[in-house]
């Protein structure tokens, strides 16, 4: 065992952390070389140093603190629970309406171009939409009564469009005409 | 594994038992806090941190399963944040600036006095054992992080090289090696410091 080997070794032979073989051969080593013998009193007194000083202890409050935290942490939890329910069931609910009016609206200004009504028809069906859905009007097409109305008016120009096209014998139960 | 007291405690309160918890941050409150304590060099942010750290640990239980020993998985934690902590750029040059001797306040009232010295009382002798106190402290805290947290953890908490090597997820002959350099490192500073 050389010095240079035996330096490298002190550290895990201070730690107890290496075999009996190689122990023995340090201890051997330490007995006969003084420079080496010192080398491990420095750090085993640096050592010994850092064990004995600057420790602190906790605050007082510290453990008050902490579970102030977890209650917190925990509420925050509850109101989060509550924000996702609301986000996952109650708001699509009206979103998914107001898509289903959307694409109504969008195929009943676009259906009548589709099967070739006239042009009169077409430009009442546009009027009937823009009167439903312009902001400036008081009657809005997603509140349930005025979509109704909304339905019923545009039944009723579909139906006189094609009673003057193709005429009809019976009385249509919605327009009456 | 199962044989670990600290996992049994654990997996009670995972059952509900929360003075598992309690019985858990009786052994693991000084120690933890210390150990950051050696890693950031300051009070307060090593009880915030500490806190940290027994919060995530808290979190933890509803999904935990034991893998490795509870104080292996808690100064694997507490390390990580440390580490994280000293990352941010605003704590990089965080001097050491904690007197031992600093009052620490509370909601009530102050405790001026932390250690007592049980050396003589002497004025000088106190000053000296302080200046002493903060170099040591600030040689410790300009090793590299590796090597502070192998040194804490050897000299503070008196883990075992399989220990250290599991917490910081590295082989024991890497251990060793961290060991040997931060002494030397230690020791060159000390010796330039006195």
């Amino acid at each position: 065992m050389n010095c240079k080997k035996a330096k490298k070794l002190l550290s895990a032979y201070l730690d107890g952390e290496m075999n009996e073989h190689c122990r023995q051969d340090i201890s051997e080593h330490l007995k006969i070389c003084s420079d080496c013998n010192k080398e491990y009193g420095i750090l085993f007194h640096q050592d010994t140093y850092l064990k004995q000083h600057d420790s602190i202890e906790p605050s007082p409050v510290f453990r008050q603190n902490f579970w102030r935290k977890i209650r917190d942490a925990e509420s925050n939890t509850v109101k989060n629970k509550i924000a996702e329910k609301i986000l996952r069931w109650w708001l699509p609910a009206p979103v998914f309406c107001s898509f289903v009016i959307f694409i109504f609206l969008i195929f009943s200004v676009v259906s009548p171009l589709l099967y070739g009504q006239n042009i009169k028809t077409s430009e009442k069906i546009v009027q009937l939409v823009k009167k439903m859905c312009l902001p400036s009007n008081q009657q809005k097409i997603f509140s349930p009564l005025n979509f109704t109305d909304f339905c019923d008016e545009y039944c009723q120009i579909l139906c006189e469009s094609h009673q003057q096209k193709s005429g009809s014998i019976s009385e249509c139960g919605r327009c009456k005409k | 594994m199962l044989e670990d007291d600290d996992i049994k405690l654990f997996l009670e309160f995972q059952r509900g038992d929360k003075q598992c918890f309690e019985k858990l941050l009786d052994k693991y409150e000084k120690p933890v806090i210390n150990f950051i304590y050696h890693m950031v060099g300051s009070r307060e942010d090593a009880e915030d941190l500490a806190q940290e750290v027994f919060l995530r640990i808290y979190r933890a239980a509803a999904n935990y399963k034991p893998s490795s020993k509870f104080s292996t998985w808690l100064y694997r934690i507490a390390a990580n944040i440390s580490i994280d902590y000293k990352r941010k750029p605003a704590n990089k040059l965080h001097a050491v600036t904690d007197s031992i001797d600093k009052p620490i306040v509370t909601d009530e009232n102050e405790i001026t006095k932390e250690i007592s010295d049980t050396s003589k009382s002497q004025p000088e002798n106190i000053l000296e054992q302080k200046r002493i106190n903060e170099t040591v402290r600030s040689a410790l805290l300009s090793l590299p992080s590796n090597q502070r947290i192998a040194l804490t953890l050897r000299v503070y908490e008196n883990k075992s090289y399989q220990e250290i090597s599991e917490i910081l997820s590295c082989s024991v002959s890497s251990v060793e090696s961290l060991l040997f350099r931060s002494r030397q490192n230690l020791k060159q500073k000390l010796t330039a410091s006195f």
